[in-house]
């Protein structure tokens, strides 16, 4: 039961580190363009799902067990990838907050800014966790 | 290596953990950000006991502005200026029937953004249509205006206009664009969100109400001028 548990979670948080990349590119790009900034300065936002990606992908091409089978790290990384959606999702379309009329654009890049801090410190956590997980999962922890 | 193993185990949970914590965290405040801006304020406009005294004060200064005949006037202020603030003192009245007010009436409940809505249209239609265009000369007549009345009270009157351009509404106005970040949840982030959409449009009336007051007191010294 836990195994199939944690198969679906491993899909479903790669699914969801993807659609979370998309939007969340669409969204700062947009972002950089409208304050006229450099865009190469916005690849540091994007650095962290790309980490968790190559993770992820380490994690099933060699098929880590201390990784793929951890669910407590599993449905950490869903929640995390839930929140960043439900973000995502107001960021488009919660009409309620007053800065989408005042700015005049469709998305609300207010609301979406003070999300990038806590997105990216919690991205990088969980590669760090993961790369953590790795490590213990290596032969030579194992007992002979 | 064992021990070196768990060691590495407990940091990794205690790093999961503390981002499982975090993210739920996150949601919860984002959800309870979400209804809570959603809390409308159930209350008819037209029933509001502010709208009903505003209404009331306009149709008064309405009824003042009818005592004005230019044919048999023979006051000491001359024909082309009452005929001025006749014209004046209706258009702060038309500035008072916006738009944005008229669709509220029709409505049975109130949202954030037509609080929002209307300290906006306080601050274009009223202030600066009415107050600004067609008010704020009470603040530069001399004695040549032909008024002692409205001459000795020039310098309170000054006051109260200022003190209506400072804008009792600019708090309201921060605190509704603040409404897009919500941060942590402090108590103080979250009293700016908080039951913002009724004690906001409590504030945007009353801030309504006194102008419309303003404009009543002008009439009424116009409808005595008239009568002279």
């Amino acid at each position: 039961m836990i195994k199939i548990i944690n198969g679906l979670l491993n899909v479903l948080k790669v699914i969801m580190l993807l659609v979370c990349f998309v939007f969340t590119f669409y969204i700062i790009i947009n972002m950089y363009n409208r304050l006229g900034k450099d865009l190469i300065d916005s690849i540091s936002n994007f650095i962290p799902f790309v980490l968790l990606f190559i993770l992820f992908s380490i994690n099933f091409v060699f098929k880590q067990k201390s990784v793929n089978q951890c669910t407590f790290y599993n449905i950490t990384c869903c929640l995390v990838f839930l929140m960043l959606l439900f973000s995502i999702y107001r960021t488009f379309n919660d009409r309620n907050m007053i800065m989408v009329i005042r700015l005049g654009y469709n998305i609300n890049f207010n609301y979406f800014s003070d999300m990038i801090a806590p997105m990216r410190f919690m991205l990088y956590t969980l590669s760090f966790s993961n790369i953590l997980l790795m490590i213990t999962g290596l032969s030579v922890f194992e007992k002979k | 290596m064992d021990f070196l193993k768990q060691y590495l185990k407990v940091i990794c949970y205690v790093c999961t953990g503390l981002v499982f914590a975090f993210a739920s965290f996150y949601i919860l405040a984002n959800l309870y950000h979400y209804y809570e801006l959603r809390k409308d304020y159930i209350t008819s406009y037209n029933n509001e006991y502010l709208s009903v005294e505003i209404d009331e004060t306009l149709s008064k200064v309405q009824s003042n502005l009818s005592s004005y005949k230019p044919n048999s006037y023979k006051g000491n202020v001359s024909n082309s200026n009452m005929q001025l603030i006749t014209q004046r003192l209706s258009n702060c009245v038309s500035a008072f029937n916006n738009e944005t007010i008229n669709n509220i009436r029709n409505k049975n409940k109130i949202t954030i953004i037509d609080v929002y809505n209307l300290r906006e249209s306080y601050e274009n239609d009223i202030l600066n249509n009415c107050v600004v265009a067609n008010l704020y000369w009470l603040t530069e007549i001399d004695e040549s205006f032909g008024s002692t009345y409205l001459l000795n009270n020039r310098d309170v009157t000054k006051l109260y206009i200022d003190s209506l351009l400072t804008s009792y509404t600019s708090y309201l106005k921060k605190d509704l664009l603040n409404n897009s970040s919500y941060y942590y949840n402090t108590s103080i982030a979250s009293s700016s969100v908080k039951d913002n959409t009724r004690d906001g449009f409590y504030e945007v009336m009353d801030a309504y109400n006194r102008v419309a007051k303003l404009v009543l007191y002008v009439s009424e010294w116009y409808k005595m001028e008239a009568g002279v």
